[in-house]
């Protein structure tokens, strides 16, 4: 059974300027991984500002079309799609943005978006089933409709109208939530109660998710597996724990150890980092990270390092461990950590 | 009480404006219909009563020197000048959203074409314009005049247009409307159109003004037409018959009256309209001063009553019972209430509190930076001993950046684009040091840069050339170039990426250490804290409800509040069950009574309810407010079955 999402090699680059003879940036390089339909899990896709994990969501949804390589749903080409397909992934696919009021239309009250999915995908077959619906997602995510429906965005707050965002998505009758750093903007009080929500939908209705985040410690809270990204480059990819406990990307080890953990028995450091020996402004062809790494080898600055299978559910893409077979195809979700597997 | 806020939101969206905007026009416009229907159009004819007649019981409004009645002309003029706005508005407003649309959603070739034409467009004066096609008429046409206003006029509207459909297509919510299985078209009427509305208003009331304006300068110049009174041509009339010197206000007043009418009804529709459209747009904040509030009125609560737990002689900073208020149109909102604690020499302090709560209110108001709608309404701000508050404005600014600098928050930003950064840097020293001449302080700006950990080149640069992390330490050489005493950072790495947050901030820490200043870190992420503060205080809807030393607190709170959020917060200790703290963070102007947290406390009585608590001091360098002590001296466990009072 072909896999619900599959991005095969998929490139995305962005020129800037007059004629697009500007500035080109790579968002997303060579990219391959996939989410089954059987197995429904949680993944996070993480990396700082412009490391392409946005990027990689739109081009997932088909909101962008890749430069090269190929995105899959349901086994066809999203090129190939036929108008149903299309209008088929668009329900199945439901995303989840940052901002929870610019995901409503300051015209409507909050109600408009749940009703619109209703009354477009025909998933009620009257006026009291529909009202039921909405009622039961927004139950779903810890809400009821006295406090939500006929209200204003600008009138709830920002917890709120994400978690009404999740009862949307959940209405679609999804199999994969898309949530784009659903909490980032929600204050930590609240961000608790949006990500149960979205393990909820997962536990009990067998809904798969894609966290994309900047926030490593929410993301092995929640998810099992997670793909680091890097200038628009999968540089680690694999189980939770064994990718965030313990980093073997020199980029993942530098990402996990700036954490700023509510702890104050495991600190920082007091030392600022030595860049002396870093070669910042130094063109690479090779490793992507190489002008910020400081373990970078001379075969690092004119090679890609492939992805390696270091261990058990685990991939790096580094020099490092060279001596590990490379995968033997490129999807990264071959080293996934398998629901049950221990 | 929820749904009587809703309905109070709801009526708030009609306004006095729109209420005198519908009144104004509907009478005009009720005027023009059945006006005409009342009149006999004969007493318009010249020589139809006696003429230079002043108001009287037969000619209600009097005759001009040609013998036409006032009243029954300005009741004839107005149906044919209200037909030139309306059609100059329905066609500008028609081509400009075609137009715009097109140029909106087809960004290559046609929106070249369309803007370049609308620029040029927009190039041709269009009075002067006018009078040149006008003065080749053989007969004035106004009908024509109006079409062609309506052709000059669109570019704006459709520019307008371009741009709010650019900036609408980037917001999420069309990208919600797509998940929710709408078409593209469903996107455009359903999601796109709706939020045009009030710009298309805007702008068919401003195209109809300026059809208005545009006919009756050109009667006013002599170019209207003698056979349609409009009232353009009473105004002609009036000033060609010297109705003015010969002080017959009866004749040149009416028109203009009315035609102010018309505008003012036109400009208040406008104004409400847009308010009714969107109700998220705020009212205007009030800058009247409510009565009963001085910018230094007594402090609510007497300054003995702070506690003094920590308030020893070494302390730099001591804040007593400082008060910030907001004035809003729905009453007063208290964003700082009677917050006390007390800053040591070479202490790193962290201020926690989510959104709301009162954070860069209160760092604003320790520079004494806050600005209406803000006030601070009592208390002391002691730096070294002297109050802040009671200073001259003169001294304060003395004080500002040499004793006492803020990092504002975003404040990355708040470079000045188009300056190098050696001059931004250079501006504070300039200020405090003007002694010094250029190559002196040339030497403190590469000096202070080199502090924060750039190279001195960088103040060459221009801001954009620098990446986020170097503009944040920009802005932190500029706070720390006088070596002040006290820094207040207020979320001085929110826009940052984690490791340039690490960076940044440890480079704070060393400043800090190498000059001995106190550093006040105002934040909402607790792990930032932690990693980089000696004490911590939380704030809870403008309150201080509790503060100690990080480790403590961490490891021990007191305020039921502290607990739970430190419970929220996910860690990389094993995983365990995502539990947030239920219920909503309050809304300052709808605090409830008693303790502000008692809605969401699972610990909360009656007495929580009922009476709010102070700071106290249960256990050695620990405070906290919260009814649980003195009775205790820790906090129990957390009942399992919370009864959470409902508010």
């Amino acid at each position: 059974m072909p896999p619900l999402l599959e991005v095969k090699n998929v490139s995305k680059v962005f020129r800037s300027g007059v004629f697009k003879r500007g500035d080109v940036t790579v968002a997303v390089d060579d990219v391959s991984f996939s989410i089954s339909d059987e197995q429904a899990g949680i993944t996070a896709i993480a990396g700082e500002s412009g490391s392409g994990k946005t990027t990689l969501a739109l081009l997932m949804i088909g909101q962008l079309s890749p430069d090269s390589g190929e995105v899959t749903y349901r086994g066809s080409s999203l090129r190939k799609m036929t108008r149903d397909q299309k209008a088929e992934l668009r329900r199945e696919v439901q995303p989840i943005f940052q901002d929870p009021y610019a995901a409503y239309n300051p015209f409507y009250r909050v109600d408009h978006v749940l009703t619109t999915p209703i009354r477009n995908f025909k998933l009620a077959k009257s006026k009291d089933e529909a009202e039921k619906m909405v009622s039961e997602a927004l139950e779903m995510v810890g809400l009821s409709t006295a406090e939500t429906l006929g209200r204003f965005p600008h009138q709830l707050s920002g917890g709120q109208c994400q978690r009404i965002m999740v009862a949307r998505a959940l209405l679609c009758r999804p199999r994969l939530i898309m949530a784009d750093e659903p909490v980032s903007m929600v204050d930590a009080s609240l961000r608790a109660s949006i990500l149960a929500g979205l393990q909820a939908l997962n536990r009990k209705l067998g809904i798969s998710v894609l966290y994309i985040t900047h926030d490593l410690t929410t993301a092995y809270q929640l998810c099992e597996n997670i793909l680091i990204m890097y200038a628009g480059a999968m540089v680690e990819a694999g189980a939770v724990e064994k990718v965030i406990r313990f980093p073997k990307h020199p980029y993942t080890q530098l990402l996990v150890s700036s954490i700023p953990l509510p702890d104050t028995h495991k600190h920082w450091g007091v030392v600022e980092a030595d860049e002396s020996q870093l070669q910042a402004g130094r063109k690479t062809t090779g490793c992507r990270f190489a002008p910020r790494c400081p373990v970078a080898m001379d075969m690092c600055w004119n090679t890609r390092p492939p992805l390696y299978g270091s261990e058990d559910q685990r991939a790096v893409a580094c020099f490092l461990f060279r001596d590990s077979p490379t995968l033997p195809n490129p999807d990264v979700a071959q080293v996934f950590r398998k629901q049950g597997q221990e | 009480m929820a749904i009587a806020k809703q309905k109070r939101l709801r009526n708030s969206r009609i306004t006095p404006s729109l209420i005198i905007g519908i009144v104004v026009i509907t009478l005009i416009i009720l005027v023009g219909l059945l006006g005409p229907l009342f009149i006999n159009p004969k007493m318009a004819r010249v020589g139809a009563v006696e003429p230079n007649s002043p108001p009287s019981a037969t000619i209600l409004f009097g005759s001009d020197s040609q013998g036409r009645d006032v009243f029954t002309t300005i009741i004839m003029a107005i149906p044919p000048t209200l037909r030139i706005g309306i059609i100059t508005g329905l066609i500008s407003v028609l081509l400009g959203l075609i137009l715009g649309l097109m140029a909106g959603f087809f960004p290559g070739w046609p929106d070249a074409l369309i803007r370049t034409f609308s620029d040029v467009l927009m190039a041709v004066p269009a009075l002067a314009f006018m009078i040149l096609v006008v003065a080749r008429m053989k007969r004035p046409n106004l009908v024509l005049v109006a079409i062609i206003v309506g052709f000059l006029t669109w570019p704006g509207t459709a520019r307008s247009i371009r741009s709010l459909v650019l900036s609408i297509r980037e917001r999420s919510y069309t990208l919600v409307a797509r998940a929710n299985g709408e078409t593209e078209l469903g996107v455009l009427f359903r999601e796109v159109m709706p939020n045009l509305l009030p710009l298309m208003i805007a702008s068919f009331i401003g195209a109809v003004t300026m059809g208005i304006y545009t006919v009756m300068a050109l009667e006013v110049l002599g170019l209207g037409s003698n056979v349609i009174p409009t009232l353009g041509m009473m105004i002609f009339w009036s000033t060609r018959f010297a109705a003015v010197l010969r002080g017959m206000w009866w004749w040149w007043s009416p028109p203009i009256v009315v035609l102010a009418l018309i505008f003012l009804g036109l400009f208040f529709l406008s104004r409400g309209l847009d308010r009714y459209i969107s109700p998220a747009i705020p009212t205007t904040w009030s800058r009247r001063r409510p009565r009963g509030v001085s910018p230094k009125s007594e402090p609510a609560t007497p300054a003995e009553k702070a506690p003094s737990a920590v308030s020893d002689g070494t302390a730099v900073l001591q804040v007593k019972n400082l008060q910030v208020i907001y004035e809003t149109p729905a009453g007063i909102v208290r964003a700082v209430d009677d917050v006390s604690f007390s800053l040591q020499a070479g202490e790193r302090m962290g201020v926690i509190g989510e959104s709301g709560c009162g954070k860069t209110t209160l760092a604003t108001a320790l520079m004494r930076l806050s600005r209406p709608p803000a006030y601070i309404t009592g208390g002391q701000i002691l730096l070294e001993g002297r109050d802040l508050l009671s200073i001259s404005e003169e001294d304060l600014r003395d004080l500002r950046l040499k004793e006492i600098a803020l990092i504002p928050q975003a404040s990355m930003n708040s470079l000045n684009p188009v300056m190098r950064i050696g001059p931004q840097v250079k501006d504070g020293l300039k200020a405090h040091m003007g002694k010094l001449s250029n190559q002196e302080l040339d030497a403190r700006v590469a000096e202070s840069l080199e502090r924060v950990g750039l190279r001195p080149e960088v103040a060459n640069r221009y801001p954009h050339q620098l990446s986020g992390g170097m503009r944040q330490r920009v802005a932190m050489a500029i706070a720390n170039a006088l070596a002040p005493k006290v820094i207040i950072a207020d979320e001085p790495t929110s826009a940052l990426d984690v490791v340039i947050q690490k960076q940044v901030m440890l480079t704070l820490k060393r400043l800090q250490e190498e000059e001995g200043a106190s550093v006040l870190l105002i934040g909402h992420d607790m792990g930032l804290i932690a990693q980089f503060a000696d004490r911590i205080g939380v704030l809870y809807a403008g309150k201080l409800v509790e503060a100690g030393s990080v480790q403590e607190v961490l490891d021990n709170p007191l305020h039921p509040y502290t607990r739970l959020l430190i419970d929220s917060l996910p860690t990389l200790e094993g995983k365990h069950d995502l539990v947030g703290i239920a219920g909503l963070p309050p809304e300052l102007l709808h605090l409830p009574s008693g303790c502000a947290f008692y809605p969401r406390c699972p610990f909360a009585d009656e007495h929580c309810k009922g009476e709010a608590p102070v700071l106290q001091v249960p256990i050695d360098h620990r405070q906290v407010s919260c009814h649980l002590y003195p009775e205790h001296t820790a906090l129990p466990p957390t009942p399992a079955k919370a009864n959470i009072l409902q508010a």
